[in-house]
């Protein structure tokens, strides 16, 4: 058999294979990591009176060796500083380079490595609550992917109310058991469709929704997908987002968009 | 030669894109029943394990998109081996506990395929069922749905009768040899699709 029919033959099989085990499109992305940049710029908005609105992050890079070793991560962000009685505020595009631990869970600095004052003048925009609320998301679904209970306790406020999906998982110390239970042997949470809604402003209280679509391999080898809804209502207290009622809902995942058609 | 090789290469390359990805198995969706059925018997839905099973939301009043979906699955069934062809069931879950009976869908599915079962019982347990697949329908009656209702109906048919329609999800759940979700086909997925999927779903 001709060399290029063999080659030819090989390709099809593999990509076969791969159409076969083929993940969701969907940008794999570590949740700690975000929710680690987003409590870096809440903290920075809460502690400088300022707002941070993020426009982009990169890939994280790997760098340095042993105890040096770290990662960093460009960032795009739109910020303007707070000022009593102003109307208009100057915007501040900049470009920085976050340094970030080991374990992709702390922002050590960040380092401007552009910056440019914006030619027009705009309405203060605040964004401490969306990058509260958006790295308490992001590190809750964080301590699912890692099955961190006790991390997953720490966003949970004291008479917290709790209701999984699932009619088995009453509270949230049987949740991880439950996913642990699942014997995974690969699995990702999708997240779209984030909504923050104000619920009470000198309460700093807000009412969140989110979907997520959960893709996962088990013990056969065979792909599993859930589209889960989420509503939270959050508090925001001492610089943290903590939650005071988690509500999550199976929904009927999408597929095939011609599925989705009504008569 | 050599362009030779690289048209097979590309060939391979194209051809094997057309495969389509196993279908995962979706969570949260689904679920066992047991309903009345054309069949004269009650029927659950582990009847039909080892078997992948086809089924659809509609009824049989409906003038466009259920009987173009149930033809579409008779095509399917007739290009399927008759091996395979035994060991895939079509179910059709009447919405309509109001108007469609047993007899009614036996007729009318008949009509299809003799092989496809209809289910159709209390209103109360086809919403349970509904509510299993996330399935949505609601029943609109009114002066407009009449007018509209009469113009399909055939002349000198139901005359008197106020017209109804429902709006309903058109989704075909495909369930695979365990009585598991594993997707959705509709009429406009192409029977080399369904067929493929289909075939990969009953190797399992």
């Amino acid at each position: 058999m001709a060399w290029w029919s063999r080659c030819a033959q090989i390709i099809v099989l593999a990509s076969a294979a791969m159409v076969a085990t083929e993940v969701p499109a969907a940008e794999q992305v570590h949740h700690g990591l975000q929710a680690a940049i987003y409590q870096w710029y809440g903290k920075l908005d809460t502690i400088m009176n300022a707002s941070h609105h993020l426009l982009s992050i990169g890939q994280p890079r790997h760098v340095g060796q042993g105890d040096q070793a770290h990662v960093e991560v460009n960032v795009q962000l739109e910020s303007q500083e707070w000022r009593l009685g102003q109307s208009h505020y100057p915007g501040h595009y900049e470009e920085q380079v976050l340094h970030i631990s080991g374990t992709l869970e702390r922002v050590l600095h960040s380092q401007s490595v552009l910056y440019s004052l914006d030619d027009f003048d705009s309405k203060y925009r605040p964004s401490r609550a969306s990058n509260l609320i958006k790295a308490l998301v992001f590190s809750w679904t964080h301590g699912l992917d890692t099955y961190d209970e006790s991390a997953l306790q720490r966003h949970l406020l004291v008479n917290s109310t709790f209701v999984a999906a699932e009619l088995r998982v009453q509270k949230l110390i049987d949740y991880v058991p439950y996913l642990r239970s699942l014997n995974y042997l690969k699995n990702h949470r999708n997240l779209n469709k984030l909504n923050i809604e104000t619920l009470n402003i000198e309460q700093d209280t807000y009412r969140v929704t989110y979907e997520y679509q959960w893709w996962a391999v088990n013990q056969q080898g065979e792909s599993e997908l859930a589209q889960m809804a989420v509503e939270m209502q959050v508090q925001i207290i001492a610089g943290r987002a903590m939650i005071s009622l988690y509500k999550e809902t199976y929904l009927a995942p999408i597929t095939d968009a011609g599925a989705e058609v009504r008569c | 030669m050599r362009i030779r090789s690289w048209v097979a290469v590309i060939a391979g390359l194209l051809l094997s894109a057309n495969l389509w990805a196993a279908m995962p198995i979706l969570k949260g969706v689904g679920g066992d029943f047991s309903l009345q059925s054309s069949l004269g018997r009650q029927v659950n839905l582990t009847d039909f394990r080892g078997k992948v099973v086809l089924m659809f939301f509609g009824y049989t009043n409906c003038a466009d998109i259920c009987p173009t979906t149930m033809a579409h699955m008779s095509q399917l069934m007739d290009r399927l081996q008759p091996a395979d062809r035994s060991r895939v069931q079509v179910l059709f879950v009447s919405i309509d506990s109001d108007n469609d009976t047993a007899t009614h869908l036996n007729q009318y599915l008949a009509y299809f395929d003799p092989s496809f079962i209809g289910l159709v019982d209390s209103q109360d347990k086809i919403d349970a069922v509904a509510a299993k697949y996330h399935t949505e329908y609601v029943k609109l009656a009114d002066s407009t749905v009449t007018t509209v209702y009469k113009k399909l109906t055939l002349a000198g048919e139901a005359t008197d009768q106020q017209g109804y329609l429902f709006s309903h999800t058109a989704k075909i759940y495909v369930m695979d040899i365990s009585g598991r979700v594993r997707g959705y086909f509709y009429m406009g997925t192409p029977h080399a699709e369904m067929q493929s999927q289909i075939e990969q779903l009953l190797q399992e």
